[in-house]
């Protein structure tokens, strides 16, 4: 009995988590195997052959091939965006500290569609930024963005930006600036100080917020939708094309699962990733 | 300035610095010779760690100059120095090890691999870090880690070493231990050497001249046992060591003046005083005596407690109602009856070894 008592405290989430994100997620894994049925709709018949749909069929490769490329690119403009911004927050006064944070959290706050609403009244074919362009004379015709592959970059990153910038602001925040002074008083520079103080120390901060990221814009269905192309189909909307418009629920629990996997997959890549880069993290 | 034939290896003169009108640092003068120690001595908020930033760069004095072998430094950058400083929790930077550490100095200043190499490897012998090398300073004990601070240091061959309350981290034995074998260290390397410390035992262990601040400035700068045996002020004798204050009326006595602390006892000061006063005096300079002394004639002191500091007594004595504390040698007692709770006892205050100030003056 005392030994189960620490984790009474996990009941309360527990209550939440289990119900609706375990079983789900059992419900998915059991799907995956089974069989999508035209009449019957998904049959208890055990088989890997969505599985095998999912990964050998170049369209369901191309889908997941696109998410992880589009993940890995917003994570890297956001981590190189992130950088100066999360300095800037660490060095400023107080005042501006705080108009700088409020900034940077305002996105969590604020509704995803609005967001949305925002960035077409600004990138759209017919928005501020396109008739700015065309009455400065500097394009002919408007440049589309919205409804595009940019487009939808611009939304995740607007979106994720938070994600990447809170750890690494807290990580550089931890550092102690005895440090710095150390590293001047032993006859380094600004530059120098930087690249062998700040930067190595503020990797733990920048790989917590690089998974966020990729996990989070990995699976996001919403900006796709209402900001992407169709020409660039990632893996969310593709798995609710599957599991609504296609009634492949068997085939869309796979895709799920695949999904589940590469997330899973980067966090162990990017625990080993801070063990090599970072290896007094673990020293104690 | 004082007339040398080279100039001084570290000069302050007359350097002041203040922060929002607060005045931390006041017109200090201070003057180093090559491979001299001095210690900076002085209670939290006296402006030591100001004057030592001062030094190495991280500060600017608003007036006045800090100067390094003639040459004006005062704005020279931090990093442009060669002043080594061992921080007080030494700083060492946590994603390097010992090695790294060290070595770091030696990269900034673009020293090639193939000299860094050996003076790493040198400077890791000489601090008895041998096989450590390769450990992360989360991985060491707290001695290590100061040795690491020193040697990342001294491996520079800095022109000013500082040390910054740096045995603050350490408990009292390693410290008593690595404040010698730093004291060795750095007299056989000849380092020109500040310390910073609010411990008085830091500063008499190591140091050639101790500097005493207080209030942003130094009230006296001199050899360890000239500074605890003729302090300049009741500040710089209370500060070293453990001091009574002693209420009393000043009087003339015998041609000169005394100061009268109760009937029957009367301290003969060669000051001269007025009105009421103190007498400041080291728990170790007041002498106790079962018999009548030469000042102190009658109605005794009363022994209140007597504990034992190993070496010393410490007896607490209540003279009509003043607390006063004596210290004396263990060896030098014989009569052990005469200090029981509750006996009376006669003080004496060693002449010379007191000083009297006005009531309220300190």
């Amino acid at each position: 009995m005392r030994a189960l008592r620490p984790w009474l405290w996990l009941l309360p989430a527990g209550c939440i988590v289990v119900p609706l994100f375990f079983l789900p997620v059992l419900f998915m894994i059991r799907n995956s195997f089974w069989r999508d049925d035209p009449v019957r709709f998904i049959v208890p018949d055990f088989t890997f052959a969505n599985y095998i749909t999912v990964l050998s069929d170049g369209y369901y490769l191309k889908v997941f091939g696109n998410s992880l490329a589009l993940a890995a690119l917003v994570a890297l403009i956001a981590l190189v965006m992130a950088y100066p911004y999360a300095q800037l927050i660490t060095v400023a006064s107080e005042r501006t500290r705080l108009i700088l944070l409020w900034v940077l959290c305002l996105p969590l706050y604020v509704s995803i569609i609005m967001r949305v609403f925002g960035w077409i009244i600004i990138i759209g074919d017919t928005g501020l930024l396109n008739q700015l362009l065309l009455k400065a004379g500097l394009v002919a015709k408007p440049v589309r963005i919205l409804f595009e592959f940019e487009g939808m970059v611009i939304g995740m990153l607007h979106r994720y930006f938070p994600l990447m910038a809170l750890p690494l602001l807290s990580s550089l925040q931890k550092i102690d600036p005895a440090l710095l002074r150390g590293s001047v008083n032993l006859g380094a520079g600004r530059v120098r100080t930087w690249c062998c103080i700040v930067l190595p120390l503020s990797i733990p901060g920048a790989v917590a917020g690089t998974q966020l990221v990729f996990a989070g814009v990995l699976s996001d269905y919403v900006i796709p939708m209402l900001m992407g192309s169709t020409r660039y189909p990632t893996s969310a909307p593709t798995i609710f094309l599957e599991a609504s418009t296609n009634a492949s629920w068997a085939k869309a629990g796979a895709m799920g699962i695949v999904l589940l996997g590469l997330v899973l997959l980067i966090n162990i890549a990017a625990g080993s990733l801070i063990a090599r880069a970072a290896p007094w993290t673990g020293k104690a | 300035m004082t007339p040398t034939a080279e100039p001084a290896e570290l000069m302050l003169r007359e350097v002041r610095k203040s922060y929002d009108g607060y005045l931390a640092v006041d017109r200090c003068s201070i003057s180093l010779a090559k491979g001299e120690i001095v210690a900076i001595l002085g209670p939290s908020g006296c402006g030591k760690s100001t004057l030592l930033n001062l030094i190495a760069g991280f500060e600017t004095p608003d007036t006045g100059d800090v100067m390094l072998r003639g040459n004006i430094i005062n704005t020279v950058a931090p990093n442009r120095r060669n002043v080594a400083m061992v921080f007080q929790n030494y700083a060492l930077f946590p994603h390097m090890t010992v090695a790294g550490n060290i070595a770091y100095g030696l990269k900034a200043r673009g020293v090639p691999k193939a000299e860094w190499r050996p003076r790493v490897a040198e400077a890791i012998a000489l601090l008895n870090l041998t096989g450590f090398d390769e450990r992360y300073p989360a991985q060491l004990s707290g001695g290590q880690r100061q040795r690491v601070a020193v040697a990342r240091a001294i491996v520079v061959n800095p022109d000013i070493l500082l040390l910054d309350e740096a045995f603050s981290a350490l408990d009292r034995n390693l410290r008593d231990r690595m404040q010698l074998e730093l004291s060795l260290l750095l007299r056989r390397l000849a380092v020109t050497t500040i310390i910073v410390t609010h411990d008085q035992h830091e500063a008499f262990a190591l140091a050639d001249r101790i500097a005493i601040m207080k209030e942003g400035r130094i009230v006296q700068i001199g050899p360890p046992k000239d500074v605890y045996h003729s302090p300049a002020d009741s500040y710089v004798l209370r500060f070293l060591g453990r001091a009574n204050a002693i209420p009393g009326t000043a009087i003339d006595h015998d041609g000169g003046s005394a100061i009268r602390v109760t009937e029957g006892f009367a301290v003969p000061t060669a000051a001269a005083a007025e009105g009421p006063s103190v007498i400041h005096v080291r728990a170790e300079d007041v002498a106790v005596s079962a018999t009548p002394t030469a000042t102190h004639r009658h109605s005794a002191a009363r022994v209140v407690l007597v504990t034992s500091l190993g070496a010393q007594q410490r007896v607490i004595l209540d003279l009509d109602g003043a607390q006063i504390v004596a210290e004396i040698p263990t060896s030098s007692i014989s009569d052990w009856s005469s200090l029981q709770s509750g006996m009376p006892v006669y003080i004496d205050l060693r002449p010379g070894s007191f000083i009297v100030d006005r009531k309220g003056a300190s």
